[in-house]
C-alpha cells in the first residue's frame, strides 16, 4: 500500500499576528512538528506495517520545515518531501490543500493519504477535508481508531460530538486522525540519526503540474482573516427528557425557526 | 513584613515533600535581605530558633519546623539581572527564584544552567542548601561548582557578600569574612556524609549545610551557552546483566576524552519501569509515551552535548555498537535531539520521584510508606552497589526499585513495604547495607540532605568524634544555636 501523510510545521511558541495581512508573524518563534500530526504518523506507519506499504511524509513550507520531514523520517518514514517556493507562502487552507494536492499528483498514486485533524496554529480542522474535495476522493474525519485495512478498504472509528460511528471508505481515501491512542512512537537512535543525513526530495514551484504562480499562495487564499479571538461560550447544556414525538415537534419546530429566520 | 499565625491558612507550611509533619506557632515571608538579617538578629535577640524553607520540594523534611519560627523565602523570587560578556553569562537572583524561572531566562538567550536538579518548582535556595546534584552532575557536577557568588546571611544576622575564589580553604583553615578562622577537625574524614575536602571554597562548603549555618539569599549564577548538539537516548534492555555491562562500557568511555560530552546516565530498574506503567492513566506526562518496548527489564538514560555534530554522531554510534555488543536490539532504543525535544525524557526522570512520593500503602503512615537510600560510592564500584541493592532484595523479599546516576555510583534504592512487618524489615534491610556502604568508604547521604527523615540514621552510623566535629562547625556559626538544624545532635 501507497501511504501519504501530510505534515506542517508550527510556531514552538505563541506568535504575534500581523494585523495588516492577517497572518501570523512565524519568524519571531522556533518552529516544531504540529503535535497532531505525529499521530498521523504514527497510525500511518501502523498501516504500511500491517500491510507491507510504503510511507511518505510531504509537508508544505519554508526551508526550515524540512526539520518537520525529518521528524517523520526519524519515525519511520520511507521518503520526505517538501513543497517549498516563494510562490506558496501566505496560503490559507483552500491555497495549502491545493499545493499538497499537486504535490500529492506527482509523488505518484497514493491508496491513502493522513493527515493531523488539526493544527495549533490554523485550528480550522478544515484543511484535510479541503484537500480529499481537491483531490476528488472520500475522506473519514476525526478518526479514534483504525479497525480494519482490506486490500480494498479501510474501516475507522469516528469520534464524534454525539457519540462514535464506523466508516469504511475504499481507496483511495484520507483520514484525518485525532490525538487519541496509540500514542506516537519515539525514533529509534538509528532511525533518528539515518534522518538526520537523510536527502529531503524538494519541490518548488516549476516542480509542480500547475506552474502558474497565480494558482498558488496568498493571491488564491480565499480567508481574509479580520481578528483573531478566543470564542468565549458561556451556553448552558441541559439535557432534555423528552417522548419520541415530543422530541420530534421540538426539532421540527427549530427547524421551522431556522427557516423563518 | 510582619510574623503570622501558620494556623490556619498556612498549615500546609509544616510540610514539605517528605509528607512529614511538624509543629510550629509562626511564619515570616521575607522579601528581601534586610528582612531575613532583621528577622535573624531578633530571633537572636528573643533567644529564639528559626527552620528556613523555599518552596518546600525536599523530600527528607529539611523544611519541616520542629517549634520556633519559620522563614520561608519563596517570596524572593524576583531576578535582578543578567550580565554577558565574551568570558561569562551571571543571572544574578534572590533565593526564592526557582529551577524553571531559571531556565526559562537562560534559554531566552541561548544559555543554561548546567546543573538539573530536575525539580522545576525548586528554588536556588533549597537547590544550594541540599547542594543537589541531578542526572547532568556527571559532566557539570554539582549544583554549589555553578554559583560565582552569594549573599551569606549568618545565624547571627550578619550579610556576608562572598565570590568564588574570595575564600578558599588552605590545610583544613579558612579565613571567614568576619575575621575569624574556621578550622575543619581531622576527624571529620570518618563523615558518613561529605561535608569537606580540602579543595573546596567557603561556597562549597557552605552548600548542603541545610541551613544548618545560615542561609544563602542572593545568588550570582554561571550560565554556560547552550551546545549545538543536544541528544537523549533511552536503551533498554531485556537482562539487567546487559544494563551493568553496558554502563561498565559507557564508564569506560567515560574515562577517555572526547568531542561530544557524556552529561548524565540514569539507571532503571524493573520496579521503576512497572512503577511507570502503573502510573500512566494518572499522568499526562506518561499518558503521552508510546508503550515501553515488549519484554524489557531495564533501561539506561543517556545524554550527550557537544558543538561538532559529526563528532557527536560518532560518539552516539560508538554507544549503539556497545549496546549491540551487550545483546541489545538496536530497536529497543529511544532517541530525542534538541533541548525542548528532550525535555520528555527529563520529565520522565523526574517523575520517578515524583511518583514515589505519592504512593500510599494502605495501613502504613504517610513517613513509613517507603525507605528510600541515598548512598553513594566510588564510581569503580557501581556494579558492586547495583548488585549488593539487587541481592538484598532477593534476599529479604520485598518490593523495590532503583534509580539514578549509575556511572557516579549514585542511585537511590527505594523499599516498598506493604505491611507493617515488611516494614521493619526495611529498617533491618537499610542498616545491614549501610554498614556495608560504610565499609565500601561510600556515603550514607549524597545529594537530597539528612533532613527529619534521615537523621536516625546518621545518628547511628556517625562516630562520636564526628559529631564533635561537626557540633564545633556549627558553634563556629551559631553560638546562639539558632538555625533550627540539625538537632539530633542533642
Amino acid at each position: 500500500m501507497k501511504i501519504a501523510v501530510c505534515v506542517k510545521q508550527v510556531p514552538a511558541s505563541s506568535v504575534p499576528m500581523d494585523e495588516t495581512q492577517g497572518v501570523l508573524m512565524r519568524s519571531m518563534a522556533g518552529g516544531t512538528i504540529n503535535p497532531w500530526d505525529l499521530h498521523a504518523i504514527e497510525a500511518a506507519l501502523q498501516v504500511a506495517e500491517q500491510t507491507g506499504g510504503t510511507v511518505t511524509a510531504i509537508s508544505m513550507g519554508p526551508a526550515s520545515a524540512e526539520q518537520t520531514v525529518r521528524v517523520a523520517l526519524a519515525m519511520g518514514a520511507n521518503k520526505g518531501v517538501l513543497l517549498c517556493d516563494n510562490a506558496f507562502a501566505g496560503a490559507d487552507v483552500y491555497a495549502t490543500a491545493f499545493t499538497l494536492s499537486q504535490g500529492l499528483s506527482i509523488l505518484g498514486n497514493f491508496d491513502l493519504i493522513v493527515c493531523g485533524q488539526q493544527t495549533t496554529d490554523g485550528d480550522t480542522s478544515q484543511l484535510p477535508f479541503s484537500l480529499a474535495t481537491q483531490m476528488g476522493i472520500p475522506a473519514i474525519g476525526w478518526v479514534k481508531k483504525i479497525e480494519t485495512i482490506t486490500e480494498s478498504a479501510i474501516t475507522a472509528k469516528q469520534e464524534l460530538s454525539s457519540g462514535t460511528q464506523r466508516v469504511t471508505c475504499p481507496y483511495p481515501c484520507l483520514l484525518a486522525v485525532g490525538q487519541g491512542d496509540p500514542q506516537p512512537r519515539i525514533p529509534t537512535l538509528k532511525n533518528k540519526l539515518r534522518a538526520k543525513n537523510a536527502s529531503v526530495e524538494i519541490i518548488g514551484l516549476q516542480g509542480m503540474p500547475q506552474k502558474e504562480e497565480t494558482l498558488y499562495g496568498l493571491c488564491v487564499s480565499p480567508t481574509r482573516v479580520v481578528k483573531v479571538y478566543e470564542n468565549n461560550i458561556q451556553g448552558k447544556k441541559e439535557p432534555l427528557k423528552l417522548s419520541s414525538q415530543q422530541a420530534a415537534a421540538c426539532l421540527l419546530k427549530e427547524w421551522e425557526d431556522a427557516q423563518n429566520a | 513584613m510582619k510574623t503570622e499565625n501558620i494556623m490556619p491558612q498556612y498549615q500546609s507550611f509544616l510540610s514539605d515533600e517528605s509528607q512529614l509533619s511538624g509543629y510550629s506557632n509562626d511564619i515570616v515571608f521575607a522579601s528581601n535581605i534586610n528582612d531575613i538579617c532583621d528577622i535573624l538578629k531578633q530571633v537572636n535577640k528573643e533567644g529564639n530558633t528559626v527552620t528556613v524553607q523555599g518552596a518546600r520540594t525536599g523530600v527528607v523534611g529539611g523544611a519541616v519546623p520542629q517549634g520556633g519560627l519559620v522563614l520561608n523565602l519563596s517570596k524572593m523570587n524576583q531576578i535582578r539581572d543578567k550580565t554577558q560578556n565574551e568570558k561569562s553569562s551571571i543571572l544574578r537572583v534572590q533565593a526564592g527564584v526557582t529551577l524553571e524561572q531559571i531556565e526559562e531566562a537562560a534559554n531566552a538567550d541561548n544559555l543554561f544552567f548546567a546543573p538539573n536538579p530536575t525539580e522545576p518548582t525548586a528554588t536556588i535556595g533549597g537547590i544550594f542548601a541540599s547542594n543537589a546534584l541531578g542526572p547532568n552532575s556527571l559532566f557539570y557536577g554539582a549544583s554549589s561548582t555553578h554559583i560565582q557568588a552569594l549573599s551569606w546571611i549568618t545565624p547571627k544576622g550578619e550579610r556576608w557578600a562572598l565570590a568564588r575564589g574570595d575564600y578558599r580553604f588552605k590545610a583544613n583553615k579558612c579565613l571567614l569574612p568576619d575575621g575569624t578562622e574556621i578550622v575543619i577537625p581531622a576527624d571529620l574524614q570518618h563523615s558518613p556524609v561529605k561535608i569537606f575536602d580540602e579543595s573546596m571554597d567557603l561556597i562549597d562548603f557552605l552548600a548542603g549545610s541545610e541551613g544548618a549555618l545560615g542561609l544563602a539569599a542572593e545568588f550570582e549564577l554561571r550560565l554556560l551557552p547552550l551546545p549545538k548538539e543536544i541528544w537523549g537516548v533511552v536503551y533498554f534492555f531485556s537482562k539487567p546483566e546487559q544494563a551493568s555491562a553496558f554502563a561498565k562500557k559507557l564508564f569506560e568511555w567515560n574515562n577517555n576524552e572526547h568531542h561530544a560530552a557524556l552529561t548524565a546516565a540514569e539507571f532503571y530498574d524493573q520496579g521503576v519501569l512497572e512503577l511507570i506503567d502503573a502510573s500512566r492513566q494518572d499522568c499526562t506526562l506518561l499518558k503521552a509515551l508510546p508503550p515501553f518496548p515488549a519484554n524489557v527489564s531495564t533501561a539506561i538514560y543517556t545524554e550527550l552535548f557537544g558543538d561538532d555534530s559529526d563528532l557527536l554522531e560518532e560518539a552516539l554510534m560508538q554507544h549503539l555498537d556497545y549496546f549491540s555488543d551487550v545483546g541489545g536490539k538496536e530497536e529497543n532504543t529511544w532517541a530525542e535531539s534538541g533541548f525542548s525535544s528532550i525535555r520528555r525524557f527529563r520529565e520522565l526522570r523526574h517523575a520517578i520521584p515524583s511518583l514515589l512520593n505519592e504512593m500510599v500503602t494502605p495501613g502504613l503512615k504517610n513517613q513509613e510508606k517507603r525507605w528510600e537510600t541515598d548512598f553513594s560510592g566510588s564510581p569503580e564500584m557501581f556494579d558492586d552497589f547495583l548488585k549488593t541493592y539487587n541481592q538484598a532484595l532477593s534476599d529479604f523479599g520485598l518490593k523495590g526499585l532503583i534509580y539514578g546516576h549509575v556511572l557516579q555510583n549514585k542511585m537511590h534504592l527505594a523499599l516498598l513495604p506493604e505491611t507493617t512487618e515488611q516494614q521493619s524489615i526495611c529498617k533491618d534491610l537499610v542498616y545491614e547495607i549501610s554498614q556495608w556502604v560504610m565499609q565500601n568508604d561510600g556515603f550514607l547521604i549524597t545529594e537530597n540532605g539528612i533532613g527529619l527523615l534521615k537523621q536516625s540514621l546518621v545518628h547511628d552510623f556517625m562516630p562520636p568524634m564526628v559529631w564533635a566535629a561537626i557540633e564545633k562547625i556549627r558553634l563556629h556559626f551559631d553560638p546562639n544555636k539558632t538555625m533550627k538544624y540539625p538537632r539530633k545532635v542533642e
